[in-house]
């Protein structure tokens, strides 16, 4: 049953009602072509887009947009486009962290000032997705987040490259003399082929990895490549998916739990995810009330074991995780650490959303009985100053006061040291 | 919080053989990175944290089955170091960054702007 009638619909205080004002918004929106049977009662859904000709990770979501519109217009909504900053990662000075919670600002204040009854949110790329869901968890409108999928693998002389690991590897290589610039050159040329974020499991991975286990991706969205078709038709069933969303009233609130939050950590680990996600997860649950801790994440690196064997811990990319089945397989391989109750996006159970899930390829996702590694892959260090009272000296406004605190850190702990052909030791490219 | 974490390694120690060495970080580092990394000590060396007060020389002890990492120095030698240190200051006299240095939270608290989080409610636009 819906929860929502036309006139409870948030926009229907910006199209309906027969003011002087309204008129305004009618009369404009007709400027642009639109009729009033395009919109009227229906629920208008805000595409967050963080398409950028300097963000490489999002150059296909402007296509990705349209894709998202079919399906909100074939699902009897009203789509409307709204750009916003990007994050992009490598051109973004001095840190795309800087710029975080200005896009999260960004994404709460243009829900929020338009008329907008539920949101699809494009990104993808390291800080976008934590920012674009602090902003729509903030604002409580129902939102589907469409990741912008990673690249393809990369190729160099017949190699596979990964993003991130392989360029510091062959840095140091180069530094060390031992590749020459001509293959510098084909390497920068082959390790980047196509749209997408990077295709390792790094932050982009890992944080669209963190949005699907909390239930705000259709199941499997996160691990689709950016150029593959199965993208574009998972992008328009998000589409038609929010209107439904915006019907039921479903909202990030009636999503996100404490269990959801655990859930996500789980995944962060399992997959052996980047550090960044500690941070980002803290964040987004300080905006939906919930609390995550530092503990809670050494507790559970501790017990959950890694069955992801991706790069830059462990050997493949996200294609062939794709291809061995994606996110739903990892999580229903990881289900008895799971709680699979929590509710998703789909309306369903994330249980009901992973269940049937099969693993196609048993080296790239690992069953229990064969982890890649026991544990996971962060530790949470206190050192010396740990209990301390310090008092800081400075003048600096910042919010941390006089009070006590603990010197904590995440680490990435390297769980292999195998001999790589070269005989050097090398903590995580196991093909190498 | 710049992408300062993974350290290159020095050129001598390539050239030995080297392809890995622990690296302490009050930043952060690329998640497609590997090696050896401490990162997002907190709170920062910015705000005088820990990391400012380490000096070239210290041993540092990393004991990753205890959770623990000690700089090993002596608590009178810290607090003639704390006195020492001094703030940076006016770094962004306007916009912006001035907006972030009032109030960024530090990485264990997740990094938020202190006034974006939790979830009291903020009323609607009037539409006029």
């Amino acid at each position: 049953m819906p929860k929502k009638t036309t006139k409870t619909l948030r926009s229907y205080r910006w199209y309906g009602p027969d003011t002087l004002r309204t008129f305004s918004h009618r009369s404009r929106a007709a400027s642009m072509g639109c009729i009033q049977a395009d919109y009227a009662g229906k629920p208008v859904i805000a595409i967050i887009n963080t398409w950028s000709d300097l963000n490489p990770c999002h150059s296909q979501l402007r296509e990705c947009a349209e894709d998202v519109k079919r399906g909100v217009w074939q699902a009897g909504g009203f789509p409307v486009e709204m750009p916003a900053m990007t994050l992009g990662e490598t051109f973004q000075k001095p840190s795309t962290m800087m710029y975080r919670n200005l896009l999260a600002m960004e994404t709460e204040e243009l829900l929020r000032s338009y008329p907008a009854d539920g949101c699809v949110l494009l990104g993808g790329c390291d800080k976008t997705t934590p920012a674009l869901l602090m902003g729509a968890i903030s604002m409580n409108l129902p939102a589907i987040y469409v990741p912008a999928g990673p690249m393809l693998r990369g190729n160099w002389r017949g190699q596979t490259l990964g993003s991130g690991a392989d360029v510091m590897k062959y840095w140091a290589e180069r530094r060390a003399g031992s590749i020459g610039q001509q293959a510098w050159l084909e390497i920068e040329e082959g390790i980047a082929r196509s749209a997408g974020t990077c295709m390792t499991m790094g932050t982009a991975s890992t944080m669209t990895s963190v949005a699907e286990t909390l239930g705000f991706s259709l199941p499997g969205a996160s691990s689709i490549p950016a150029v593959d078709s199965n993208h574009a038709k998972m992008a328009n069933r998000s589409g038609r998916r929010i209107v439904e969303m915006v019907w039921e009233d479903l909202k990030p609130r009636d999503i996100l739990t404490a269990a959801s939050f655990q859930n996500a950590m789980v995944a962060v680990l399992a997959l052996s995810g980047s550090t960044n996600a500690v941070i980002h997860m803290i964040a987004l649950a300080g905006r939906a009330g919930i609390r995550v801790t530092l503990d809670q994440f050494d507790e559970l690196s501790r017990r959950t074991p890694v069955l992801a064997n991706l790069r830059p811990s462990g050997k493949y990319l996200m294609e062939d995780f794709y291809y061995a089945g994606g996110l739903p397989a990892l999580l229903d391989a990881l289900s008895p650490h799971l709680e699979l109750a929590c509710a998703t996006a789909t309306g369903k159970s994330i249980g009901e959303n992973i269940a049937g899930s099969e693993i196609y390829n048993s080296d790239v996702i690992r069953s229990l009985d064969n982890p890649v590694f026991s544990s996971g892959g962060l530790a949470i260090l206190r050192g010396n100053l740990a209990t301390t009272r310090w008092t800081r000296e400075s003048t600096i406004p910042l919010s941390m006061s006089t009070r006590t605190r603990y010197w904590c850190c995440a680490m990435r702990v390297p769980k292999a040291l195998p001999a790589c052909r070269n005989g050097a030791t090398c903590p995580s490219l196991r093909n190498c | 919080m710049p992408e300062w974490g993974n350290l290159p390694i020095p050129q001598k120690l390539l050239k030995a053989g080297v392809r890995d060495m622990v690296r302490i970080s009050d930043a952060r580092m690329s998640g497609t990175n590997y090696g050896t990394c401490v990162l997002h000590v907190s709170p920062e060396s910015f705000v005088g944290g820990p990391l400012a007060l380490l000096n070239e020389g210290d041993i540092v002890a990393l004991d990753v089955e205890q959770r623990r990492l000690d700089m090993c120095v002596s608590e009178e030698e810290l607090s003639r170091r704390r006195q020492a240190w001094r703030p940076r200051q006016d770094i962004y006299p306007r916009g912006y960054g001035k907006l972030f240095l009032a109030h960024i939270k530090q990485a264990e608290e997740g990094c938020d702007f202190d006034f974006l989080e939790g979830i009291a409610a903020i009323p609607e636009p009037e539409i006029h």
